[in-house]
């Protein structure tokens, strides 16, 4: 009984049909963050990964041996060549976030990920591995389903109905379990340490000069707002990583979670690290819940765009 | 990254990861591709690199009494010493 009921429960969380609008939203998301990832690192594009990079191919290759995922290892090594793949990258991705040819796209943009991270490791950082594990995911999802050309495509061809078909999450799932992963795994790895246990962590962090971004008001850096914010943070990262699934507490974690990162985005100089990860909050968030945001959104933009033409509204038009 | 603005360092974020990373022991195989980089950099056809020493600096972080902070004194510890070949400039 109990088997049948969980192995009920395994099927519907995993393959029950939804509305794809959340997954169609993160790609749009995800999208972004990769073109903001290739952009910041467009002056050193040959710095990092050309002919003549800080490490070299075979450098690298002999510290991480085995058969890697790696476009580097196949295309030539010269600086035209190096150049090209990464406008191939950059226009994948325009095209991933705008959703043409999603799938093949998606495909595309996992690949080069892949590609860079493995062709220089000690320049990454959490979020650019969360980007490629969730790249890999999104390539089996339904993420050209909304809110993308190729659903324009579909409805100019009679293919696409007036709101998009239902499709299986399972992928968007595997992105989902991987972020609360993420969160937890971070909270494990905290707990092993006695700074952030005795509260002390944030204080290191807020003193390190190379991470400051913009000023911290002092009042905030007083021993026991530290040890305040130290806590806090292992308690949110273990919220998230774990009750999450409970949906009536998923919101209030998502907007603390929000909180917590905009601030982290404030204060630390980690670029796209917070982006990243918040791309994916968006996969926490229920279809239903989008339909109503974005109703209420064109709701909006028709009332004040019938006050700006003057135009008196209908007594149907909410 | 300190000295950079808080545009640049949004950019160049990248090198002070690197620089974390090549501090560690067990990198030490990155070490002689860094000193080439570094003398290819540096050097012209009139003027070439001969020797490239890469040096760690660091500063404790120490709470002080009521959780001040006080910047300790910087310290300096040769990581790295290498000898530039014609061919490492090519």
């Amino acid at each position: 009984m109990i088997i049948k009921s969980l192995t009920t429960a395994w099927i519907r969380f995993f393959f029950a049909e939804q509305s794809p609008t959340p997954i169609a939203l993160f790609r749009i998301a995800y999208g972004t963050a990769v073109i903001a990832t290739l952009w910041l690192l467009r002056p050193d594009w040959l710095a990092w990964y050309g002919r003549h990079a800080w490490i070299s191919l075979p450098t690298m290759q002999a510290l991480e041996p085995g058969r890697r995922l790696n476009l580097f290892t196949v295309i030539p090594q010269t600086d035209a060549w190096i150049d090209s793949f990464f406008w191939v990258f950059l226009g994948s991705a325009i095209l991933l976030t705008v959703g043409f040819l999603t799938r093949v796209n998606s495909a595309i943009v996992f690949l080069c990920l892949t590609s860079i991270q493995q062709r220089n490791l000690f320049i990454t950082h959490g979020g650019d591995t969360f980007l490629r594990v969730a790249g890999f995911f999104l390539i089996f999802a339904p993420a050209g389903a909304a809110f993308s050309v190729d659903r324009l495509i579909g409805i100019w061809r009679g293919k696409e109905g007036k709101s998009p078909r239902p499709r299986s999450p399972w992928a968007q799932r595997m992105i989902q379990i991987q972020l609360a992963l993420l969160y937890f795994a971070s909270f494990c790895w905290k707990v092993k340490g006695p700074a952030w246990l005795q509260g002390t962590a944030l204080f290191y962090i807020y003193h390190l000069d190379a991470l400051k971004r913009f000023p911290v008001p002092a009042w905030l850096l007083h021993p026991t707002m530290l040890k305040i914010g130290s806590w806090s943070a292992l308690a949110l990262e273990f919220s998230l990583g774990i009750l999450i699934w409970v949906k009536d507490l998923r919101y209030i974690l998502l907007a603390l979670g929000l909180l917590f990162h905009l601030s982290l985005e404030y204060s630390l100089n980690i670029p796209m690290f917070q982006w990243d990860i918040l791309s994916a909050y968006i996969l926490f968030v229920d279809p239903a819940d989008i339909t109503r945001a974005w109703d209420w959104i064109m709701r909006r933009a028709f009332v004040k765009k019938a006050r700006w033409l003057g135009t008196p509204l209908r007594p149907n038009v909410r | 990254m300190e000295q950079l603005s808080v545009r640049d360092r949004y950019f160049k974020e990248r090198y002070r990861k690197f620089a974390e990373n090549l501090q560690n022991d067990k990198n030490d195989p990155l070490w002689p591709d860094v000193a080439r980089y570094i003398a290819r950099a540096n050097s012209t056809a009139a003027t070439q690199a001969k020797t490239i020493i890469l040096v760690q600096e660091s500063s404790a972080i120490t709470p002080g009494a009521q959780g001040s902070y006080r910047p300790e004194p910087w310290d300096q510890h040769v990581l790295y010493g290498y000898g530039v070949k014609p061919e490492d400039l090519r």
